[in-house]
């Protein structure tokens, strides 16, 4: 055991140190490696054992190998890098190390609390869902009561919680403060000059490319995307025109990996053909996941929602990306299609894959001979997948150096992602124009909100082709007629075989799971009232607010009117509310009795009889009994009570009950000798 | 003695608050770069909560009332004792006061907890003094509770003195008698006196004198007393010493704490000032304090 150089920190500020890193840690827990999430917890209760004992942290050699280890760990899984995703890991290995090596002082605890809220702060850049919010309240609770507890130096007690209890008390006090902060305080929508971090998940036709590959890892992110709810609907369209529309890609080198890019491209033709008699649903979404320069709607739009405008694909781009999370109507028809760029479709859509294998050339002729129109060479195309013997598939493994054909005549089995890339390619080599449509498909409805949650694992993508005869671009997914090859895969699968399973599962659920099922959904609708109404907040909203309040006639003063106004009034309120403060310890029985003859005497003083300085309790009590004689019971109570709880060695158990009844008694009673002025009337003896 | 209870609270923040509010604003920009709601949210919360914290800062400190009190007189040279009490006049518990000189580096007294209504006492020793009569110095009550990120300081200005008297220093008080020094009026009290009786003891009166066996029989503390005792006081006069004035007053300062050790009454005469002959503690402390407000050299007295 080595040398004390510093006084240690007391458990009890090590145990909340720990508890706020750990909390700090699951919030990110989805974004480290398993293996650092287990050495975060061999640490933190190696940690907590030496604090236990009073013991000093290990040696330097020992965090250093520590350091070392995780280092190297990160970099054999590929997890060193720049930005967020890749900083987080780094920082929650160094964070465990450094609390393993806390000595005390509050330098030590300052640095290290400071480094768990930024790490907390970071997790909140990336994920704002309801459970990651919590998490880090509940850490930044613990690390401040850890602090809290250091500047106790008297301990305050051995309990555990008072620390805690202050730490939430001076949140709450600083709840208005904060709300006026969060609300009111304008924040620039253009970026600060600050260096960027990448941030988020690779999502799905966000970079504008799709890569197969990329889809796979989609395929099991149980991350919520958006949110839908149907105004004016008892329940959602039907699952075949669940097609949620995101981006569209027009350019492919290679025939599987497909990109947005379009060069030169011309103002959107926009233009929806649609039967007379079709439906209009309209939609109300709300897109958590952000940083998305596309508005996922419901295919296909017939119009673009504030601040989105109608680009090429009958998409919808933001003007400027939304700040979080964001809540917008969507207008569409399912039975819709898209006749955009109908009169350009050759220039934009027909360019083919750079190279093409010779088994491919094949199949295009094969496919295009004789037929008479695009419908007949795309009903051909889906026959001859349906005929090889393709497969749905989440794991398809490797495609090799040409991926196209190696799907095509190698694999056979794939995600949408390849299918709709294939099918493009191979529409396009045809001669049909042909463009890569990425997006959501379907989504889980919850009953108990009357919404449809689109989760990432719905991420799709389909292929859409030009149909010179009805002037409009058809919906092919091939995924629809190929079977799955595995229950997993049948699930995630869309179309009949997706919504077949789906109902296969939901008949054989057992009560229980019926509960656990009721329970999630309850849970789901709680996280999406936060993120559509506390995380939805906007700059918009703000100045709605400033109308609310009839601040608008001030034109631009009216925000700051209004901020300075509430700042102050929630400024009132915190200095108000923390000038009681908390007690440490829990009053005695002794002190409580105190307190309640105290208010005896104040009660008793109003009637006349007022306490004297110099007098013991029961002394009091006799000229008490003079003054009231038929109050006398009471206070004979009161006072043996009172006696017992001070000064005997035991006190009844109901003794402090019985004082505080008394104590009650005598203030309510209408009191004799006392008139409403509060002059003393002549006693009658 | 009783100190303003009602100073003016300053805010000192500390290093930690500053490095707190540079990552605050790390913070909010990068909430504001990734269009983070909930990470401004968080930075709104922990911007306020730190505010809460200074306002539970600023009721932990005015809590507490002070009193602050030198309560014996030091020799120059030697650290000054100063007792600092408190007492918590409200409901709430206060946590890690630290009462401090205002200015100067020296000396620190912490309170680690005065419970609600309850009293708490420390003692600040702080640099030695030059002989003399100085006021108390003013005090500065701090806390850092319950974040640590402001030090709350308030200023406290306590009434009363510090009285530093003279080093004690020369012959000691039996080679006087033998010699040139104190002057007895009546021969040594070595046994021959001639006692005169018993009265009740005073609080003045040193515990040597009392006659425990008597006291026991009647059951109150007797002293003894010898006739001629308020007579036959020692006196210790300025003309008994030599040398300058720091030397006489040293020479003077040492008689008198051996004088009152030895229980027997003693007398103090100066030019300028005497103290009549008595005994005990606040004898010993009119009697230093005579020394310590002797002018220096130079200075008519």
């Amino acid at each position: 055991m080595s040398e004390r150089l510093r006084p240690l920190e007391p458990f009890p500020v090590m145990a909340w140190l720990v508890a706020g890193m750990a909390l700090a840690t699951l919030a990110v827990a989805s974004r480290v490696p398993w293996w650092m999430i287990g050495g975060a917890v061999a640490l933190g209760a190696w940690r907590m054992a030496l604090a236990r004992r009073g013991r000093p942290p290990p040696e330097p050699w020992v965090r250093a190998t520590l350091s070392v280890v995780a280092l190297g760990g990160l970099a054999a899984g590929g997890n060193l890098g720049l930005g967020v995703a890749a900083a987080l890991p780094l920082f929650v290995g160094f964070l465990w190390i450094k609390v393993l090596e806390l000595r005390g002082g509050r330098r030590d605890l300052v640095v290290t609390s400071g480094l768990g809220a930024f790490l907390v702060a970071t997790t909140l850049l990336v994920d704002q869902s309801l459970p990651t919010c919590l998490l880090a309240s509940g850490s930044g609770l613990a690390l401040a009561a850890a602090l809290v507890r250091h500047h106790v130096p008297s301990g305050g007690g051995r309990r555990l919680w008072p620390p805690l209890r202050l730490a939430g008390l001076m949140v709450l006090q600083g709840l208005p403060l904060a709300l006026v902060m969060y609300l009111l305080v304008p924040r620039p929508a253009v970026p600060l000059p600050l260096p960027q971090m990448q941030g988020g998940s690779p999502l799905a036709g966000v970079a504008g490319v799709m890569e197969p590959g990329g889809a796979s890892r989609l395929a099991n992110d149980r991350q919520v995307a958006f949110r839908v709810e149907f105004p004016g609907r008892d329940a959602p369209p039907a699952s075949e025109d669940l097609y949620w529309r995101t981006g569209v890609l027009w350019s492919t080198a290679d025939g599987a990996t497909w990109r947005k890019a379009v060069a030169g491209r011309p103002l959107p033709d926009i233009e929806v053909r649609a039967p007379a008699t079709a439906e209009v649903v309209e939609q109300d979404i709300t897109l958590v996941v952000s940083s998305i320069p596309w508005a996922p709607v419901l295919d296909c739009p017939l119009l673009a929602p504030a601040g989105t405008w109608t680009a090429g694909g009958a998409t919808l781009e933001w003007s400027e990306p939304p700040a979080g999370t964001i809540t917008y109507r969507g207008v569409s028809c399912p039975d819709a299609r898209p006749g955009d760029w109908g009169a350009v479709a050759n220039r934009y859509a027909l360019a083919p894959p750079t190279s093409v294998d010779p088994r491919v050339t094949a199949l295009v002729q094969r496919l295009s001979a004789g037929a008479a129109d695009e419908e007949a060479v795309i009903a051909r195309l889906l026959a001859w997948y349906a005929r090889q013997g393709f497969r749905y598939s989440l794991e398809p493994g490797a495609m090799g150096s040409d991926p196209l054909a190696g799907f095509l005549f190698t694999r056979r089995k794939g995600l949408c992602a390849h299918y709709a890339g294939a099918s493009a390619t191979l529409l396009r080599l045809c001669g049909i124009p042909a463009r890569v449509v990425v997006g959501y498909h379907g989504g889980e409805l919850n009953e108990q909100g009357g919404f449809l949650v689109v989760r990432q694992s719905c991420a799709h993508a389909w292929t859409e082709a030009w149909v010179s005869a009805r002037r409009a671009w058809e919906r092919i997914d091939a995924t629809g007629v190929v079977p799955p090859d595995s229950p997993a895969a049948a699930a995630a699968a869309p179309g009949q075989a997706g919504a077949a399973a789906a109902q296969a599962q939901a008949g054989k659920r057992t009560a229980f799971e019926r509960t656990l099922r009721s329970l999630r959904l309850w849970w789901e609708v709680q996280e999406a009232r936060w993120d559509r109404w506390a995380m939805g907040w906007s700059s918009e909203q703000r100045d709605d607010l400033v109308g609310w309040f009839g601040l608008d006639l001030l034109g631009s003063l009216g925000l700051p009117v209004l901020l300075i106004g509430s700042g102050a009034v929630a400024a009132g309120v915190l200095v108000w509310s923390a000038r009681g403060g908390l007690r440490w310890r829990r009053q005695t029985r002794s002190e409580r009795a105190l307190a309640l003859w105290r208010r005896l005497g104040e009660s008793l003083e109003r009637s006349g009889v007022e306490p004297r300085a110099s007098e013991g309790p029961a002394d009091f009590a006799h000229r008490a009994r003079v003054a009231l004689p038929h109050e006398g019971a009471a206070i004979d109570q009161a006072l043996a009570a009172y006696l017992r709880l001070r000064y005997a060695p035991a006190a009844r158990r109901d003794d402090l009950h019985t004082l505080a009844r008394a104590v009650a008694r005598l203030a309510a009673a209408e009191l004799p000798g006392t008139d409403f002025s509060g002059q003393r009337w002549a006693t009658p003896r | 003695m009783a100190a303003s209870a009602h100073g003016r609270i300053r805010t000192r923040l500390s290093r930690h608050a500053v490095m707190v509010s540079l990552a605050l604003l790390a913070m909010g920009a990068m909430a504001i770069n990734h269009r983070s709601n909930a990470a401004w949210l968080m930075v709104s919360l922990t911007v306020s909560a730190a505010l809460a914290s200074l306002a539970h800062g600023r009721a932990n400190l005015r809590a507490v009332a002070f009193t602050a009190a030198a309560e014996a007189p030091v020799a120059a040279g030697e650290p000054v004792v100063v007792t600092v009490r408190a007492h918590n006049r409200s409901g709430r518990d206060s946590h890690g006061l630290r009462v401090a000189p205002l200015d100067g580096d020296e000396g620190l007294a912490v309170l680690p907890l005065v419970t609600a209504g309850g009293d708490g006492e420390a003692s600040l020793v702080l640099p030695a003094l030059a002989r003399g009569i100085h006021p108390l110095p003013a005090l500065e009550v701090s806390s850092a509770y319950p974040l640590g990120l402001a030090r709350l300081c308030r200023e406290l200005q306590p009434e009363g003195e510090v009285v530093v008297h003279p080093r004690p220093g020369g012959l000691p008080l039996a080679a006087a008698s033998d010699g040139s020094g104190g002057n007895r009026e009546r021969p040594d009290r070595d046994g021959h006196e001639d006692f005169r009786g018993h009265r009740r003891h005073r609080s003045a009166d040193s515990p040597r004198r009392i006659d425990w066996r008597a006291s026991e029989r009647v059951g109150q503390l007797l002293v003894k007393e010898w006739s001629g005792s308020d007579g036959g006081a020692t006196w210790l006069a300025w003309e008994q010493c030599a040398g300058g004035v720091e030397a006489r007053l040293s020479q003077l300062a040492r008689w008198v704490l051996e004088a009152d050790a030895s229980g027997a009454p003693y007398g103090l005469r100066l030019p300028g000032a005497e103290v009549q002959p008595a005994t005990g503690a606040a004898h010993r402390h009119a009697c230093l304090r005579v020394l310590a407000r002797h002018p220096p050299e130079g200075l008519v007295p």
